[in-house]
């Protein structure tokens, strides 16, 4: 026979009943094990020890809502790689377990009713149970005679669960090991019926797992829409989508995202009030006219889904002032996670930037901004970078001033002093460059012929340029004429393609 | 899912339950095989190519004699593979390899490039069992064969120094390819290339053809500040599809290029691990980025810089087709993959480079999704003398620009009388000038001695040309007229 593994049951052979066993082990093991790499995705081979983990674990269903005072766990299953949870795998066993529930179940213990407010994972597992037992004619060997016994008939792998208490403010560190986490659930102090918003989904489904680890690094996010409708909102609009590279040993990406709250004119999330004030990285305080970064990342390697009164995400939403890497947009140094995340912090380039925005010069709202990945700022000028500069000279932008996106848009508005009549040639020339001046790498040039410019001479100029890490100068030159001390120069951001 | 009905009371033969077995292992390979098929029509080779899960290579540098295969299922269509598939049995074979395997390296004379291949396998368990001597009625003691399974077995191919061997095809199926030192070990990391059929990277039948990449490419040149001497370039690209299946049917493999750690590695396109044999950088002109398969594998290799790539990224001065997607000519990939050239357009263009006036470095450019901003540098503009239909050269833009943006001047003399405008057109060579143009523009010369410079916003076009005229009152005579690409959309 060819196909799966099988027994082979030969032309009259007396049949033994652990032939039948085995023909069950050897199916098992097969789906098991096809189940299990088939839920590998691309686990890259390079090199010494590079990525040869499998996909561990992987749910789908197994969804826990509220049921009163407790919770239930829907129809699912778990797969997971065991070798520990009883029973030990035999000879003809695969040590990937397969839990189906086939119908909506109650933990294994009731929801927690804790002293004071308590954040808990709930965990699952497989475990084996007896679900038949019979009487049975069983050859007594010693007799000789099939003897009436009861012997089990029927195994099942059904759904073993437990609570893990955290604290007040955070969950606790998942268990590990045999134990996989279906969801965070906050329970108040006393108890009482359990909300849906206290419910946290933390499954990894397996839409949720991604591509080959490697490459998910090289994925930018894609902004769907990032909106501060009006100058001064508190409230923020933004839709994203991000794949995330999971550190070792995870060996995977995961798909993240964020949306607004399922509503056709979404409030948006107000990061400076309420539960989404929860959301600011607990090292960030917001500063006027400075540029933060939504950043969507994992915890612990789950992807939890949040929902607050302005957002739902997959992966934890957390708006920091650490600057994404200019092109892999993660983050370039260590995100520290609000609560209930606050007892993990999140290495360099496990985050995902999706999201940038600048505070108002009040430091009590953010700037007007419009746009998808072209992003356009409100206002009649956007954010300054240099105001009132004076001529000659180079005026230079510090590289924090400006948005870590690829291209950036710059408006230019000169009030030119003329020191001296120009040639029938001459012309006025604005040199961009990044930082130092002095270095050839012109991003920008233009030029304005100028016969008879004065002192009341205007210029408004706007150019793109790109970005990477550095500032930028401006330079502004004369030929055949000359620029008088006095004049002056404002810069601002008009926009940015992230 | 397929079965056997052995009825109550019924004394079943032997081969009932053999049969049964038989069903369901076939509709386990199947459901397999056609969950791995991505091709539109059966008529495809694709539509049963071979696919595997886990099975990755991994080469301990300058200490293993052996490489290891990780665990994972291999799955082919053969009907040539023992053993022969009964009348209940699929042809599409599946192998499980539940533990690590250690594959010893060979001991050549010299560095030698090798190819693991591996296919589906059984091995047979026999036991001693009661069997019914038809003749005296009595049950003897015999061996028989008891269990069979079905796992994955390997082999090595031989290639060169220079070049991974050329895959056996038919029953067996590439894993990985290895240069191995004459001490029976591999030198570094970069001398493994993984070549497994993923079937993940297997991209469904419109991704390929006329779509662009959703997010291709990242791509900055590295230049320094100081000097425009670096030839070192950041790129990131995903899911660049091939255009794999000739027939149309799909099948398309998803290539990617990417960094090793949270940021990208600057990597130079000139050396021999990417640049194309046939190509020899030279100054001003504009070169292809394309990944490229090899031998219908995805090969992933960091061999070209300190990136990783899943296909062989090549620097070329071929040009993609006419609409920016797909090599135009055959493509020779850098060694070890020489032994393979590129069929036309069937490698995706994933970026442009052009070589600087002094071919030491790059000319500077940013951005990314489609949208490429070029440094502005009066020393790469280009200037015509005098007015009238002047043809630009296709040597400027790259060749799979969509829209390319144009940064015009025009200088004058003269004194123009009242009224008069100077006039310019962007449009395709041989076009009916003014009206006929992509872009145009009018400048009124009232009171002035020069023009505003101004950007056009053109379709990327090979052949194209500027119109500049005076139009209306006389006297001004068109002076010096200067372009240059200051950006492109692909």
């Amino acid at each position: 026979m060819s196909g799966a593994d099988n027994i082979v049951f030969n032309t009259r052979e007396k049949a033994i009943s652990q032939d039948i066993n085995d023909v069950q082990a050897m199916e098992a093991r097969t789906l098991a094990t096809l189940l299990r790499f088939w839920t590998m995705g691309r686990i890259s081979g390079l090199g010494a020890g590079v990525d040869t983990e499998t996909v561990n674990p992987v749910i789908n269903g197994m969804q826990v809502i509220p049921n009163g005072t407790n919770v239930a766990i829907q129809p699912g299953f778990i797969l997971q790689d065991s070798p520990s949870i009883s029973p030990a795998p035999g000879a003809l066993d695969s040590s990937y377990r397969i839990t189906l529930n086939f119908a909506s179940v109650s933990p294994t213990a009731v929801a927690p009713s804790p002293v004071s407010n308590t954040y808990y994972l709930l965990e699952a597992q497989m475990q084996e149970v007896t679900t038949l037992s019979e009487s049975r004619a069983v050859l007594n060997t010693v007799s000789g005679n099939f003897v009436s016994t009861s012997v089990p008939k029927r195994r099942e792998r059904k759904l073993l669960t437990q609570w893990t208490a955290g604290t007040a403010t955070d969950y606790p560190a998942p268990t590990g090991g045999d134990w996989v986490v279906l969801a965070g659930v906050f329970r108040p102090a006393s108890g009482g019926a359990v909300l849906q918003s206290h419910i946290q989904d933390m499954r990894l489904q397996p839409d949720l797992l991604v591509g080959e680890g490697h490459f998910e690094q090289s994925t930018r996010p894609l902004i769907n829409r990032l909106s501060v409708t009006n100058a001064n909102d508190t409230a923020v609009k933004l839709s994203a989508d991000a794949r995330l590279w999971v550190g070792a040993p995870h060996n995977r990406g995961l798909a993240l995202h964020l949306r607004n709250a399922f509503a056709v004119s979404p409030a948006g999330m107000d990061l400076s009030s309420g539960p989404d004030a929860l959301l600011r990285d607990p090292t960030t305080t917001f500063a006027a006219d400075t540029w933060y970064y939504v950043y969507l990342t994992h915890w612990k390697g789950l992807a939890p889904r949040t929902y607050t009164a302005g957002i739902v995400s997959r992966g934890v939403p957390v708006v920091s002032h650490v600057v994404p890497d200019v092109l892999s947009s993660s983050n370039s140094a260590v995100l520290n996670l609000p609560p209930p995340f606050a007892n993990s912090s999140i290495p360099t380039g496990e985050g995902r930037c999706v999201g940038l925005l600048r505070r108002n010069g009040a430091n009590n709202g953010w700037r007007q901004m419009e746009g998808a990945d072209r992003i356009r700022m409100g206002g009649l000028n956007g954010p300054a970078l240099v105001s009132t500069g004076t001529f000659p000279g180079v005026m230079s932008v510090a590289a924090s001033q400006l948005p870590r996106a690829r291209l950036l848009r710059i408006g230019m508005n000169m009030a030119i002093n003329i020191s001296s009549a120009f040639g029938a040639n001459g012309f006025l020339s604005m040199q961009v460059f990044r930082t130092p001046a002095a270095s050839v790498l012109g991003y920008n040039s233009d030029r304005i012929p100028c016969p008879g410019a004065d002192t009341t001479t205007r210029w408004d100029l706007s150019v793109e340029v790109p970005f990477d890490g550095a500032g930028l100068d401006f330079e502004l030159t004369g030929v055949n004429g000359t620029i008088g001390a006095g004049g002056t120069f404002n810069a601002y951001l008009q926009g940015f393609t992230f | 899912m397929d079965k056997t009905i052995i009825n109550a009371r019924e004394r079943p033969y032997s081969a009932d339950i053999n049969d049964a077995q038989s069903l369901i292992g076939r509709t386990f390979s199947n459901f397999m095989r056609y969950a791995h098929s991505t091709s539109f029509s059966p008529a495809s080779a694709l539509a049963s190519a071979s696919a595997c899960y886990g099975l990755a290579m991994t080469a301990t540098p300058g200490v293993q004699t052996y490489v290891t295969l990780s665990p994972g299922a291999l799955m082919q269509l053969s009907q040539t593979l023992a053993p022969a598939p009964g009348a209940l049995e699929s042809p599409y074979r599946i192998g499980l390899s539940r533990t690590t395997m250690e594959i010893a390296l060979p001991t050549p004379g010299s560095a030698t490039w090798y190819l693991l291949e591996a296919q589906v396998s059984e091995s047979t368990t026999s036991e001693q069992r009661d069997i019914l001597n038809a003749t005296t009625g009595v049950f003897e003691s015999t061996l028989v064969t008891k269990r069979a399974e079905y796992s994955v077995t390997t082999q090595w191919l031989v290639g060169t120094v220079a070049n991974i061997p050329i895959p056996s095809f038919g029953d067996w199926v590439m894993i990985g390819a290895v240069l191995v030192q004459p001490s029976g070990t591999v030198l570094d990391a970069m001398d493994a290339v993984d070549l497994r059929p993923l079937a993940t990277l297997r991209s469904a039948p419109t991704r390929q053809g006329w779509s662009r990449s959703a997010s291709v490419p990242v791509l900055r040149t590295d230049a320094t500040p100081q000097s425009l001497v670096n030839r070192n370039i950041r790129l990131a690209v995903d899911n660049a599809t091939t255009n794999q299946d000739g027939a149309g049917y799909g099948g398309g493999l998803d290539l990617s290029v990417s960094d090793a750690n949270s940021s990208i590695n600057p990597i130079d396109p000139t050396t021999a691990a990417v640049l194309d044999p046939a190509t020899t950088v030279s100054a001003s002109t504009w070169y292809y980025l394309y990944l490229c398969p090899w031998y219908d594998s995805a090969p992933l290799t960091t061999r070209q810089g300190a990136s990783f790539s899943r296909g062989v990224l090549v620097l070329s001065a071929t040009p993609p087709d006419a609409e920016g997607l797909f090599n135009s000519a055959v493509i020779t990939p850098p060694q070890p993959f020489s032994n393979y050239s590129v069929p036309a357009y069937q490698a995706p263009c994933v970026g442009a480079l052009r070589s600087n006036s002094a071919n030491n470095g790059w000319f500077p450019m940013s951005g990314g999704n489609g949208q490429f901003v070029l440094r502005k540098s009066p020393s790469d503009m280009i200037a015509f003398l005098g007015g009238g239909t002047q043809a630009i050269p296709a040597t400027l833009v790259p060749a799979h620009a969509k829209i390319v943006h144009w940064a015009v001047d025009v200088s004058f003399s003269g004194s123009p009388g009242a009224g008069s405008q100077i006039g310019i057109y962007l449009g395709e060579t041989g076009g009916t000038a003014i009206d006929g143009g992509w872009a145009r523009s009018k400048w009124s010369l009232d009171g002035k001695t020069a023009c505003d410079p101004i950007l056009l916003s053109v379709p990327g076009r090979s052949a194209e040309e500027i119109n500049t005229v005076v139009i209306g009152a006389a006297g001004a005579t068109i002076g010096t007229v200067t372009l240059q690409p200051v950006g492109y959309t692909t």
